[in-house]
């Protein structure tokens, strides 16, 4: 894409955007100068989410936060720091049975009220903004237009909205939301292609302090309770399945077959895909479920759960993608047949 | 009340023989209440809480399902033959514990299932709740077909959330 | 063991048909079993597991006690024959400085090797903790003396009263209030 025609992308979209709200802007050469102006002065939407993304790993805050979706409101807290040049987050919900989560030092503890704790060797971050924040945005930049919608006011702070557009419908667009002070995220949208909310992520009180909260310091040197190990999977083995089509900046990043631990050890194989926002499995096994029709589909959120059966062999997709995107991967599959 | 548990208190300390006292005690929640806590403050005075723990109710239903006080069978034997079962059980009951990871990493885990009965209000169709964790109960848009059984739903639900949570633990262990 | 020794009366109770008494030496012992127990096992809830299973034990063989000894060094020698089937079950070797039973009463537990606990758990036991501390160092001092000599010098009222030259009577209402005063701030704590 030319130079030319990705901005007036741009401008078509801020035009597309603002007119909602009623303003009247002339489509002629003034307002692409305006524009120019202000990417030189302030910084791009792209600069924003690449401050965010810094702050999100490097700065000492305690957030708390709400997530929503389908009418449900879910509160926790995210305590993040640098400890000794390292960083460490503890994640609790705040409402109900006591479920926590300590990351430090390449592993995560998990922690729940009545069920042994364990701790997995774990160098991903996964935490409620990780996604955004460890988006390579130059990259992304062949699947999203990133976008300033405004200024609003979040958690108290005053804040920038930028908008990630996807340039396809086969992903969800976003609305980041980033402190103007710290740079940290305030408020995630998913959005989908009819602009409908599917997911959100509101901090309602952001604290960012010089130095790490000392209780977590404390925390990184407690005993951390058994490492379970992962079994390996049969990594010679990788699927006999492959996927004959996968919508931009997607790829395979892991293809093996291994076992369904939690459901009496059934093997699977087992394909992973990553856009660098999103992650996408794809199982295919045997015919497990009864299904009436010969596809089923369960959402919740952003998170779609696409099932599809092709004779006695069964395929899942799983993952915070459009509906259309799980059922064009669950068709793609092929076996690929054993010609060596 | 004061006066109870003044008897109480001397009761602790083994300076009351008043057998009344210990009629209340031994018939009264809230006195037993009263009486843990008395003795929390003299295990933390003497810095013997490693952590603080309740598991008096949990032990008086394991004793009452005991068969009788004469049989002395030592507990050992019970739990080695426990641990002697085939390895794929014992293999399945430690990663079953991969359940929390999900559960913590904020997924949707169906972790029971309401199935309200039909009635006028959802056209007297059963519908299937998921409740996740935190307590809000949204529907998932399923229904019951008529061939299948509650049974047949709880399996198939069983084996979506192994899914999801399968996808949760790959994300977290993925290099 | 004394006719007045609360162990004593209630051991006699179940020995007698009464089983409820049992959950009484539970709340009393619990929490100094876990204590011995986090030596043993590194994971809180594998604690309150075999914290559970010595009490099973213990009413197992409560028939056979006859109390040559004091209950509480019967208790720990169960505890740590428990815990150590535990550690070979999970085939692990106990720490090398095994403690003693006859040691018991006097062990001296160490901050070294406290169990994993989850984040909140620490959280909560540090703050009664702290709320019990404080109450008590805010407390009247002949009530902090009378509390002090029972709970840590384990004196008798008889004991206390020659030292702090005043009744019995006076004893037994001094240790009563400094715990009632206690007890009103650790309550709403531990309410659920």
């Amino acid at each position: 894409m030319n130079r030319h025609s990705l901005f007036s992308t741009i401008v078509a979209s801020v035009l597309l955007l603002l007119t909602p709200l009623g303003n009247a802007i002339e489509v002629d050469g003034n307002s692409k100068e305006l524009v120019v102006k202000e990417e030189s002065t302030i910084p791009s939407a792209i600069e924003y989410l690449q401050l965010m993304q810094k702050s999100y790993q490097i700065e000492n805050y305690e957030i708390l936060y709400l997530s929503s979706l389908q009418k449900q409101l879910e509160p926790m807290q995210l305590i993040h720091g640098i400890v000794d040049g390292e960083e460490a987050s503890y994640f609790r919900y705040l409402n109900g049975v006591i479920r926590e989560s300590l990351q430090y030092a390449g592993k995560i503890s998990y922690f729940e009220q009545g069920r042994p704790a364990y701790t997995i060797e774990s160098g991903q971050n996964r935490s409620v903004f990780a996604n955004i924040a460890n988006f390579d945005y130059v990259k992304g930049k062949q699947s999203y237009d990133y976008v300033i919608l405004g200024k609003g006011r979040i958690a108290g702070k005053q804040s920038i909205a930028i908008r990630m557009i996807s340039k396809d419908d086969y992903r969800y667009s976003y609305v980041v939301w980033c402190d103007l002070q710290s740079a940290l995220p305030l408020r995630l949208d998913t959005i989908n292609k009819s602009n409908v909310v599917v997911e959100q992520i509101m901090v309602m009180s952001l604290n960012v302090s010089e130095s790490s909260n000392p209780w977590l310091a404390k925390l990184t040197t407690n005993a951390l309770p058994e490492t379970v190990h992962i079994p390996e999977s049969t990594t010679d083995n990788s699927s006999q399945w492959k996927t004959t089509w996968l919508p931009t900046g997607f790829s395979v990043i892991k293809d093996d077959q291994h076992r369904l631990v939690m459901h009496e050890n059934e093997p699977v194989s087992y394909i992973l895909l990553d856009d660098g926002i999103v992650n996408v499995s794809i199982y295919i096994s045997e015919k497990k479920l009864t299904l009436e029709e010969p596809q089923k589909l369960i959402r919740r959120g952003a998170t779609v759960l696409y099932t599809e059966h092709r004779g006695e062999v069964e395929i899942n997709v799983v993952g915070d993608i459009p509906v259309a995107t799980a059922q064009r991967l669950a068709e793609s599959i092929k076996l690929v047949t054993d010609d060596h | 009340m004061t006066e109870i548990n003044e008897q109480l208190s001397s009761l602790i300390d083994n300076e009351n023989v008043e057998s009344k006292s210990l009629d209340a005690l031994i018939h009264d929640k809230e006195q037993q209440d009263v009486f843990s806590r008395y003795h929390l403050i003299g295990d933390v005075m003497r810095n013997e809480t490693a952590l603080n723990i309740d598991i008096s109710e949990l032990v008086m239903a394991e004793i009452a399902q005991q068969p009788s006080l004469a049989t002395v069978t030592p507990i050992t034997a019970t739990v080695v033959s426990e641990k002697s079962d085939n390895n794929v059980v014992s293999f399945m009951k430690r990663f079953g514990q991969y359940a929390i990871a999900a559960s913590v990493a904020g997924v949707v885990v169906m972790t029971s299932f309401i199935t309200s009965q039909p009635t006028l209000e959802n056209n007297g169709i059963e519908v299937l709740n998921t409740v996740p964790f935190g307590g809000g109960v949204s529907p998932v848009s399923l229904q019951a077909n008529k061939g299948q059984s509650k049974q047949a739903l709880q399996d198939r639900h069983e084996r979506l959330e192994a899914l999801l949570k399968d996808h949760q633990l790959q994300l977290q262990v993925q290099p | 063991m004394n006719e007045r020794d609360l162990d004593f009366q209630l051991i006699q109770r179940i020995q007698n048909g009464e089983q409820q008494a049992f959950t009484l030496l539970v709340r009393k012992y619990q929490n100094r079993v876990a204590n011995i127990l986090t030596r043993y096992v590194r994971s809180s809830g594998d604690i309150a597991d075999v914290t559970q299973e010595v009490f099973i034990k213990v009413h197992k063989s409560l028939p056979s006690f006859r109390g040559d000894s004091a209950f509480y060094t019967w208790l720990y020698r169960i505890t740590v024959n428990t815990a150590k089937n535990y550690l070979t079950s999970q085939s692990r070797r106990p720490p090398a400085s095994d403690i003693d039973a006859m040691e018991a009463d006097s062990y001296d537990g160490s901050d070294a090797l406290k169990s994993v606990e989850s984040p909140e758990s620490i959280m909560r036991s540090e703050e009664i903790k702290r709320v019990i501390m404080e109450t008590i160092d805010r407390l009247p001092a002949e009530l902090k003396a009378a509390i002090t000599l029972r709970e840590l010098e384990g004196m008798s009222y008889d004991e206390i009263a020659k030292i702090e030259d005043c009744p019995i009577g006076t004893v037994r209402s001094r240790i009563f209030r400094a715990r009632d005063a206690i007890d009103k701030q650790l309550a709403p704590l531990l309410e659920e």
